[in-house]
């Protein structure tokens, strides 16, 4: 596969509140994205859990955002907050096992604020474009990062 | 004698959209009562939806206000009526009859689905209010991008200017905006619909539409009568490429009513071309030997070529008109005739005799008249004689159109004479212009007296006219005959008029009045039944146009009169409704376009020929001209969005309805508008682009506004980097514009500064201030985190003026500053900092309701009963109180609704809906059998993704058993359609691939419970908002994108489990901690609301800190009021008291708690439904100040109690109150809010007592916010002396030799030396230490300061986190007694969402520990936001389901796994994941079902 021809595929867990609702934004205000984002709505970043990252790695995944409400916006307080220690701490563990951790982001995006989505998006894109394909998906036994 | 009591109505209106009103009516719906929420606007949000950010926290204001917007509409119990207002208020409280007027949306609410597009379709740009017109909208729109109801609405404001003006009410400016949208042959049928004669018009009109035309007040009319040419050519060229082609031949149906129209000029062929559509039989006789009257024989051919007039003939005759020419009526047959033939007759014979001059010689060879000459120059075969000097005699068109035919025809000169001067004369001034180009000499002011010459003309003598008209504008000439001039001549023309034939009016033998036939002036009808006339015929020579509108009224009468309906009732012409002209669009700060200009054939090309002088418009004139248009109506109604809709959901005939509402009570929240700033010229707004008001910069924050949260100059669009707040603008400024202060622009600035900090670079703010009032919550600490930053400066002046610099279009302010010197700064942008006001049209309804105002045009109320209007059983609440921040608003309307509660306690559940569904389908052992619809949201997902293509691709997917596409899978049909699929193929899961879940689920739910499925074995995927409209230019990445998204749709409904909402048992009685005003009135307001309340109190009597409180500002006694509410609490039967008594502990959770009480040592438990915390808190302690070491250092509260005792005597003493003593500072960083009103209190108490003694405040910032500000003015009319300190520096008391203040002002030269008598102390209040024991119990958080901690700062003001538990007074922050008691009523109402119900349906998406897995490690109870998890007596975790908000944390959080949050279990995600990198195998297995195709 040339670099070239490289399409990423990355998967953004998107709150409920927040991030989701900026995306519907940007979908009404159509602003135009690479099509490389895959969106799962979660009711809160605070129900991430790091093996739905790894997992997601593991699968094929190039990318994997997690985007939340603003900081101190947390339609559950905190959730963002707890979040971004998981993500932190996700994002260390992917250094160790050999993955760029810029493969893993953390963004807050308020409701309203479509453009700050979109740009997510592409500038996610466009790193991981970079980076090149994950080799978590060519590991032979990817078992063993997730467990 | 027998009283009926009346039951009363268990139905509140609430009135206004604004987050008050969401508030109120979220509160009523959900503790049993119906609501009618009743919104101005197209969408309710009211100025919430406005904000960008909110302080203090910076939540954005959309991620905190939608789910409270979409709660609303979802609530069956409350019914949102948006585009109303009540108009009249009848009846008693309990038995309210309510008037309300619903405004036209022109959108059928139950058929919009808000696909968008009409929008798309419609052609009007307007500017856009909801962005305070920095950008526009479309005239169809939605309100904002979150609107609820989510769907669209139409501006209008009746009928523009161009079309009122027409004769013939043409819609000017649809095709205007028709043409814009290049919609030529729209364009022109939107033209044909009012006049068949679009290109002749196009050409030849007089166009009265441009004179009226709103453009002409910012530069120059928009040429009008050329777009309409332009569009007419368009069609003609394209006809004549080939385009398109002619309108098929028709003719009338056998048996059709047969009409007959006697002439073929523009109004008979009106007439013709409608009666034909209507499909009447019409025939045309016309005496001459071509169609067009006038337009053919009077109008020259270089204006409207013969082939123009030929086109448009052939397009009427092919309507199935008949034409028979040379058939004169009254001659070649008679009327009788007609009338025998027909069964309706329209007379538009046109007037075809010229007028003569009745001088001296007229009768002379080579005197000619004006139409003959004309007619006989247009019919080719016989061209008149033209001599070498031509004189005509005339001044309006058809002399000028004779001048400038005798030029082409070989006359060495021609003149003109007339009466008129020139701008008198009757001709179109640019017809004018071009005879004089063309070398005519046009003497204007003389009247002929006599022609000369022995037979033959020689000449003829002028006499001066002095004056044309008479002062009542009628024809009157006057004549000074010494002034006379003879001009040589060979030939004159006269061209002064037409009239009526004669012989004509004879032969018709019909009753004419001054010449011309007589008519009803409606219906022009004649007094003979079945025979009408019109045009010039009936009023006299007039426009082509006045022709036409006389055809098409005509038309209409003839049509119902043929038809047997009324012809006066209702007519087209009554529809017509002019915008009332303070709606027109302002012309202000409109930029100046020139108007486009037609090429013209140049003058020496003119000579001798008769080709055509004007060329019309380029296309790129003509849509640049279109851009000038101002769309003044806003919706243009040229009907796109009609032709868009294919829900049919748009009706532009609605009208304004008048509904009767029967209601209960009433609560008021309208909410403020701001100031208008342009009152205050000397900041220039509206004159200076790059001044704004707050609200506008608030747009500009917003990601959603019109700069996508840019922070930019409007002039040029570059980055702001100096930007400048001035405060106080319309607020506390009685000498020009509100005296009150508006209390929330400090923060509001503050915020923005912040704000916009975080959007640019390099930010310089400055914000001019008078006071800063950050009295609220949290505030304080927020404004001091903002001075510190060090782009942001404070600066304490009021500026005086703003300049705006030519050429940079930078801002001047100036300002007298710190050292009261003047001085000037230079500013990219200034936001002026706009007060709130009571919208105009809401005072005068409140008039009309019977509500009283007060001096500033606000509701007025009582302090002490903030919540009551003048009248009863209606209820105020929110801004149109007094001007407040979003969290007073929302307490006080929660606490309006519980006296609407307290007034209607017996109607509770009278009339709320339940609805009821079918049994729930168990489907336990059922194998998934998935259905999905595949939708095509009209064009808005189908023109991107191939729906086809997808529903072929997942209906090959495992368990799909179904699938299909539609059309619009929310509409009506197609949710049946879901239904019956679901019964058809027994689906256990449903997945729609559509929009949004946040607006469309629910909607899906309730599809899903009404077929009997547990709604949650629902799933959306999102390909409208995620692919068609995201990747509109990759169709092919979208359909694949699509496929992928649905798959992992139906992976994940595969795993979907039912969910039962489980329900709990509801103790419905309340517990409130505190017995002090909050305590009480929170007491009190529940149990008028029917509940029995426990009222804990640690004292052992009732009052708290009142009982201190001797008055108030605007109070005398207070302590009555004290008193009374004691007594009242002690007589009631259902408040059980426990004085002297301690809260020892709480278990349980929302509907069901169990508190400990311990009295003295002994305990006793007590169970109850919700609680109420009022703790208060306390006065502040200080040793600053020689606070206890001198006996005349005292405090406020001490001088106050000495005041109501009368034990203080000031006598001319001086008096030196410190404020903020012990307060913001590192210490106690907040402000206590009270202690400014408290000081000028008790100072104004001090001066009227005494007017000789002597009192200063030594201030910070005074913070008298609303309507107390009126209060600081007394006290500084009353004398007192207000002398600011910095807190760096501040006041030192001395008691060495005597008592004396020294401070050091900034705003005084030399530092202040007072020798006091006595010193008065503003300490502030501070939260009890021992908060956290109570807080502990309750495990709900307290702040920094020690004071409580609720659920959302701005929008759940009175809530706890914790379910069940609600806060109220004091204990919650400072604030001033009727604070206090409507957060009481707040915290009661809240409450009694929970005690009004017998059964509470718990949250089914929460989260379960599975006790098997569960190590006891306790991770979870410790990460809970919401305290749901708890120990339980295996020593395991469990989770209070009454109390999980289900946002998963615990389970994420869990080290064994241990816990699932139901609806998103892991494997639910892991299944999502999964089927993404699902790598199906080569050979794709057959698919499950043949898939459904139809259905669209």
């Amino acid at each position: 596969m040339s670099l070239k021809s490289f399409e990423p595929v990355i998967i953004a867990f998107c709150c409920h509140y927040c991030a989701y609702s900026a995306a519907d934004l940007a979908g009404s205000a159509r602003l135009q994205y690479p099509a490389n984002i895959r969106i799962i709505r979660t009711p809160c970043t605070g129900r991430l859990e790091v093996d739905f990252f790894l997992k997601a790695f593991e699968r094929g995944a190039d990318g994997v955002i997690a985007a939340g409400c603003e900081e101190g916006s947390c339609h559950f307080k905190e959730g963002n907050l707890i979040a971004k220690r998981r993500v932190n701490s996700t994002r260390n563990l992917l250094a160790e096992i050999g993955l760029d951790k810029e493969r893993l982001r953390m963004v807050n995006i308020g409701a309203a604020d479509a453009r700050k989505f979109a740009n997510t998006i592409k500038e996610m894109v466009e790193t991981v474009r970079k980076l090149g394909p994950a080799q978590a998906k060519n590991d032979k036994n990817p078992q063993e990062i997730s467990s | 004698m027998q009283t009926v009591v009346k039951k009363k109505t268990g139905a509140v209106l609430v009135q206004g959209g604004g987050i008050a009103g969401i508030q109120a009516a979220l509160d009523l719906a959900n503790s049993g009562f119906k609501v009618y929420l009743i919104e101005r606007d197209s969408a309710i949000g009211g100025m919430m939806s406005h904000l960008d950010k909110t302080f203090p926290t910076g939540d954005c204001a959309t991620c905190i206000v939608s789910p409270k917007l979409v709660e609303c509409a979802r609530n069956i119990n409350i019914e949102i009526l948006t585009l109303s207002e009540l108009i009249d208020l009848q009846g008693d409280p309990g038995n309210f009859k309510a008037t309300v007027k619903r405004h036209p949306r022109y959108i059928l609410e139950d058929k919009c689905n808000a696909c968008a597009q009409c929008h798309e379709a419609c052609p009007v740009n307007v500017p856009n209010y909801f962005d305070r017109n920095m950008g526009t909208r479309k005239a169809i729109a939605k309100h904002y991008a979150q609107a609820t109801p989510n769907i669209f609405n139409i501006l209008k404001k009746g009928h523009s200017p161009c079309k009122v003006a027409c004769p013939a009410n043409i819609n000017v400016q649809g095709y205007i905006q028709l043409i814009k949208k290049k919609e030529y042959i729209k364009a022109v049928n939107l033209i044909r619909d009012r006049n068949p004669l679009s290109a002749i018009c196009g050409r030849v009109c007089n166009h009265p539409c441009e004179a009226k035309c709103t453009r002409g007040s910012v530069d120059e009319a928009v040429a009008i009568r050329l777009l309409k040419r332009f569009a007419s050519d368009q069609e003609m060229a394209m006809y004549e490429a080939g385009e398109i082609l002619l309108a098929e031949e028709k003719t009338a149906a056998p048996g059709a009513k047969k009409v007959a129209v006697i002439g073929a000029g523009p109004s008979g062929l009106t007439a013709a071309d409608d009666l034909a559509g209507r499909g009447f039989a019409v025939t045309v006789y016309e005496a001459s030997s071509a169609g067009g009257g006038m337009l053919r024989w009077g109008i020259p051919q270089y204006r409207l070529p013969a082939k123009i007039l030929d086109y448009e003939i052939e397009l009427i005759r092919r309507r199935g008109v008949n034409f028979v020419y040379n058939c004169r009526a009254g001659e070649n047959i008679s009327l009788e005739k007609l009338r025998q033939d027909h069964q309706a007759v329209f007379i538009a014979a046109g007037v075809q005799i010229s007028r003569n001059l009745g001088v001296e010689g007229e009768d002379k060879t080579g005197v000619n008249y004006g139409l003959e000459f004309l007619r006989q120059a247009s019919s080719n075969d016989n061209p008149p004689q033209v001599k070498d000097r031509v004189v005509v005699v005339g001044g309006g068109n058809v002399a000028v159109d004779v001048a400038r035919t005798a030029l082409r025809l070989g006359a060495k000169s021609v003149q003109m004479v007339c009466l008129e001067q020139r701008q008198e004369m009757p001709a179109l001034p640019e017809e004018v212009e071009a005879t004089l180009d063309e070398g005519i000499k046009v003497h204007n002011g003389w009247g002929p007296r006599r022609i000369l010459g022995n037979g033959t003309v020689t000449g003829i003598e002028f006499k001066q006219c002095t004056s044309v008209y008479d002062k009542d504008r009628r024809f009157n000439p006057v004549y000074d005959e010494k002034q006379l001039i003879t001009l040589e001549a060979d030939q004159i023309i006269i061209a002064i008029g037409q009239a009526l034939d004669k012989q004509f009016t004879k032969n018709m033998g019909l009753e004419t009045e001054r010449g011309y036939f007589k008519t009803d002036p409606v219906t022009l009808e004649t007094p003979v039944k079945g025979i009408f006339a019109g045009g010039d015929c009936i009023s006299g020579p007039a426009s082509v146009i006045q022709a036409v509108a006389a055809g098409k009224r005509a038309a209409e009468s003839i049509a119902r009169y043929l038809k047997n309906e009324d012809m006066r009732i209702s007519r087209f012409e009554d529809s017509v409704k002019p915008i009332a002209e303070e709606l027109l669009p302002s012309a202000k700060g409109k930029e100046k376009k020139p108007r486009s200009i037609p090429d013209n054939l140049a003058v020496e090309r003119r000579n001798g020929n008769f080709t055509e002088i004007e060329s019309g418009l380029s296309e790129e004139a003509a849509l640049a001209e279109c851009d000038r248009c101002l769309n003044c109506a806003q919706c243009s109604e040229c009907l796109e969005c009609v032709t868009a809709c294919e829900q049919s959901a748009i009706n532009h005939c609605m009208g304004e309805r008048i509904i009767e509402l029967e209601v209960g009570s009433v609560i008021l929240t309208p909410g403020f508008e701001e100031f208008a700033a342009e009152k205050k010229g000397e900041f220039g707004f509206n004159r200076y682009p790059n001044v704004l008001t707050s609200v506008q910069f608030e747009r500009m924050l917003s990601a959603s506004g019109p700069f996508d949260g840019r922070v930019i100059r409007l002039t040029d669009g570059k980055e702001a980097h100096r930007i400048a707040w001035i405060q106080c603008v319309g607020s506390r400024d009685a000498r020009s514009a509100n005296q009150y202060c508006s209390s929330v622009c400090c923060m509001v600035s503050t915020k923005q500064a912040l704000v916009a900090t975080d959007h640019t670079h390099d930010l310089k703010a400055t914000i001019f201030y008078i006071d800063i009032r950050a009295h609220g919550k949290d505030f304080d600490q927020y404004y001091e985190r903002a001075k510190k930053q060090e782009n942001i400066a404070y600066i304490k002046s009021m500026p005086s003026r703003i300049i705006q610099i030519p050429g940079t279009k930078d801002l001047r302010v100036q300002f007298y500053n710190q050292d009261r010197k003047f001085e000037e700064r230079e500013f990219d942008l200034v936001v002026l900092s706009v007060g709130m006001e009571p919208g105009a049209t809401v005072q005068e309804n409140a008039k009309n309701l019977g509500i009283e105002l007060n001096e500033f045009g606000f509701c007025a109320t009582d302090r002490l009963t903030p919540l009551s209007t003048s009248r009863p059983g209606v209820f105020v609440a929110g801004a149109f109180q007094e001007p407040k921040d979003i969290p007073e608003t929302v307490t006080q309307a929660s606490a309006a609704a519980s006296m609407s509660m307290e007034l209607l306690v017996e109607a509770r559940n009278t009339l709320v809906t339940n609805k009821l569904y079918p049994t729930e389908h168990d489907i336990t052992d059922e194998k998934p059998r998935i259905g999905v619809f595949i939708c095509h949201c009209g064009k808005n997902i189908a023109s991107v993704v191939d729906v086809e293509r997808v529903t072929e691709a997942v209906s090959r997917q495992p368990d799909v058993v179904f699938a299909t596409h539609t059309m619009y899978t929310c509409s009506d049909t197609s949710l049946s359609n879901i239904k019956q699929m679901i019964h058809e193929h027994r689906l256990n899961r449903v997945v729609v691939a559509s929009c949004t879940p946040r607006t469309h689920e629910p909607i899906f739910h309730e599809t899903l419970k009404e077929a009997g499925l547990n709604p949650n074995l629902f799933e959306l995927a999102n390909i409208r908002d995620q692919c068609s409209w995201v990747h509109s230019a990759s169709p092919n990445v979208a359909t694949d994108k699509a496929i992928e998204l649905v798959k992992m749709s139906i992976a994940r409904a595969r795993l979907l489990n039912p969910l039962n909402a489980t329900t709990l048992a509801v103790d419905q009685r309340g517990l409130v901690v505190g017995g002090g005003v909050s305590g009480m009135t929170a007491a009190l307001s529940l149990v008028d609301q029917g509940f029995k309340v426990h009222l804990v109190e640690r004292a052992g009597k009732l009052g708290g800190n009142a009982l201190e409180l001797s008055y108030t500002l605007e109070h005398e006694d207070i302590s009555s009021f004290v008193v009374s509410l004691i007594k009242q609490v002690e007589s009631h039967p259902n408040i059980n008291l426990h004085l002297g008594t301690e809260i020892a502990g709480v278990a349980g959770f929302i509907g069901n708690f169990q508190v400990n009480l311990s009295s003295k040592g002994e305990k006793t438990t007590v169970t109850c439904g919700s609680i109420i915390v009022a703790t208060g808190a306390r006065p502040a302690e200080t040793s600053d100040f020689l606070h206890g070491k001198s006996k005349r250092v005292i405090t406020q509260q001490e001088i106050e109690k000495l005041l109501k005792q009368g034990k203080f005597t000031a006598g001319q003493q001086n008096i030196v109150m410190i404020q903020c003593a012990g307060s913001r500072n590192s210490e106690r960083a907040y402000c206590s809010r009270i202690c400014c009103s408290m000081a000028v209190k008790n100072a104004i108490k001090l001066k009227k007592q005494d007017p000789d003694s002597n009192v200063f405040v030594l201030y910070r910032d005074i913070r008298t916010y609303g309507f107390r500000e009126k209060y600081y003015e007394k006290a500084r009319q009353a004398g007192v002396i207000f002398i600011r300190y910095e807190p760096e520096n501040p006041p030192v008391i001395s008691d060495e030799n005597g008592l004396v203040a020294r401070a050091v002002s900034p705003d005084f030269p030399e530092p202040v030396e007072i020798e006091a008598d006595y010193v008065v102390l503003s300490t502030g209040i501070e939260a009890p230490k021992d908060n956290r024991t109570l807080a502990d119990m309750l495990k709900v958080p307290l702040n920094n300061d020690g004071f409580f901690v609720e659920a959302h700062l701005k929008l759940r003001p009175v809530d706890f986190a914790n379910e069940g538990i609600f806060l109220c007074g004091l204990a919650h922050s400072p604030k001033m007694i009727d604070e206090n008691i409507s957060q009481a009523h707040a915290a009661a109402a809240r409450a009694a969402t929970v005690l009004s119900k017998t059964q509470l349906e718990v949250n089914a998406q929460v989260s379960k520990v599975d006790q098997e897995k569960c190590i006891s490690c306790m991770t979870c109870v410790r990460s809970c936001p919401y305290s749901a998890p708890f120990v339980n007596t295996d020593r395991k975790a469990e989770i209070a389901a009454a109390n999980c908000m289900g946002c998963g944390i615990c389970v994420s959080e869990c080290p064994a796994h241990a816990i699932q949050l139901a609806h998103f279990e892991s494997r639910q995600f892991n299944a999502m994941i999964d089927e993404l990198f699902q790598v199906l195998p080569e050979e794709n297995p057959e698919p499950a079902v043949e898939p459904v195709k139809s259905g669209v």
